[in-house]
């Protein structure tokens, strides 16, 4: 999933380019800047993957400073307000772009963006998070599987921020369910 | 869109059928013709303001802001929070668990899912009556004590020293929308369907619905009335404080 920040004085642009990018499914959250002021406040707090910046919009300086605070692996694209060559490479995008050119370049940034993520974490759980869903569907409560296994809570609320992260499950009875349907308990192990 | 007093109630219900819940809750009969929203108020005894900014608040999330309700009384509020109770405990909820007992008749005897799905729902059940429970038995009578007494003027009646404060109960408010989260992935993501598809995707969509309406009624407790309260406990030590 991937959060995008879009940094454009014209509202109508702006807007547009929102449309366009929610097409994607990949993207999670877009945040809309207008002002040069707000634009290092909003991608300090939002960290956002990729960044849409009109060329015109910011001064050298906040370029930057932009440029530092951004996450390392946030992607840069420039929009245009003028033509641009055929063939221009993808973090360049022009507000003349037809739909099919824009709809290439995003798709292959949010590839991009995917594949870094994707290095990141996998949604398979590791074999530790599945004997710590054990213990939690089972009823455990996190100090007591921290004293089982030898681990800290803290460790144990972080395996499970992760457990309900990959699953989709928020609640200890969803996560009792999920064990008995995939056979990492059963249905005798809760009293 | 704004939702104004001169539109057709019926245009307004086509434009977000979301709105039927507001609707029925605020004890308002279908029929309405060609009757604009402010006839329809009118004929039904509802005040027009108050549907216009609970009927707002929930179509654009926007809109959505406590401090345009401190000009209507909080009964008005805790009356319309306990119709949505009454339509959850008596209806929706009953309903997702008909539908899932209904699944077992159509399934092989060995079949232990369905078995595992409804002993979860029946417990989250418990869980949702206790929550309804605690907020009907504590909090509102709670709430329309106190308004009671700023309106009473004897603000030193022996009552409020056993009083609680809002941000107790704010505290404890538990999500109950979670467990139909949950309930959701498990049917989408783990669970093969056991049935014809159509009954298993009219379940799903009703969770989704039920769940989508508890958020919004969480957010009409959390994001309206408990501010309004806390305005007036602090109204009410104020005016204890000027003895
Ligand atoms: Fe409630
Ligand atoms: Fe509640």
């Amino acid at each position: 999933m991937a959060k995008l920040v879009i940094a454009e004085s014209s509202h109508v642009i702006a807007l547009g380019l929102l449309s366009l990018v929610k097409t994607f499914q990949d993207v999670e959250n877009v945040r809309i800047v207008h002002e040069e002021e707000e634009c290092c406040s909003v991608i300090e707090e939002f960290s956002p993957d990729i960044l849409l910046i009109n060329t015109s919009f910011l001064k050298l300086e906040t370029m930057h400073r932009m440029l530092k605070i951004k996450k390392d692996e946030a992607i840069v694209v420039h929009i245009f307000n003028t033509p641009l060559p055929i063939g221009a490479p993808m973090e360049q995008v022009s507000i003349l772009d037809s739909k099919d050119i824009l709809l290439n370049k995003f798709d292959t940034i949010l590839k991009r963006v995917r594949n870094l993520s994707d290095e990141l974490d996998t949604e398979e759980l590791s074999p530790r998070e599945k004997d710590i869903l054990k213990e939690v569907a089972i009823g455990l409560t996190n100090k007591e599987i921290a004293e089982k296994t030898f681990i800290s809570t803290h460790t144990v609320i972080s395996h499970r921020k992760n457990i309900t992260r990959k699953l989709g499950i928020k609640t200890v009875s969803g996560l009792t369910v999920y064990a008995i349907l995939n056979n990492i308990i059963q249905m005798d192990d809760i009293s | 869109m704004q939702i104004t007093g001169d539109l057709k109630m019926v245009d307004v219900v086509q434009h977000d059928i979301q709105l039927l819940a507001v609707i029925q809750r605020l004890n308002i009969p279908l029929g309405f013709r060609e009757r604009t929203v402010k006839e329809v108020c009118n004929i039904n005894n509802v005040d027009l303001d108050f549907f216009l900014h609970i009927a707002n608040s929930f179509h654009d999330k926007e809109f959505l802001d406590f401090k345009k309700f401190r000009n209507f009384p909080v009964d008005w509020i805790i009356q319309y929070l306990m119709n949505a109770h009454r339509c959850y405990v008596d209806y929706r909820i009953p309903e997702i668990e008909r539908q899932i007992k209904n699944f077992e008749k159509q399934v092989d005897i060995n079949e232990k899912n369905i078995a595992l799905l409804l002993d979860f729902f029946r417990k989250y059940i418990r869980e949702f009556n206790s929550h309804i429970e605690q907020e009907e038995k504590s909090v509102f009578p709670y709430i329309l004590e106190l308004s009671d007494i700023l309106k009473s003027d004897n603000f030193d009646s022996p009552r409020r020293d056993k009083l609680p404060s809002i941000s107790e109960f704010h505290d404890e408010h538990s999500s109950i929308e979670e467990t139909l989260f949950d309930l959701k992935s498990i049917l989408l993501k783990y669970l093969p369907p056991p049935v014809t598809n159509c009954l298993y995707n009219n379940l799903i969509f009703d969770i989704f619905r039920l769940e989508r309406d508890l958020l919004d009624h969480a957010e009409l407790e959390e994001n309206v009335l408990y501010p309004l309260v806390k305005e007036m406990e602090n109204e009410l030590h104020s005016k204890q404080n000027l003895r």
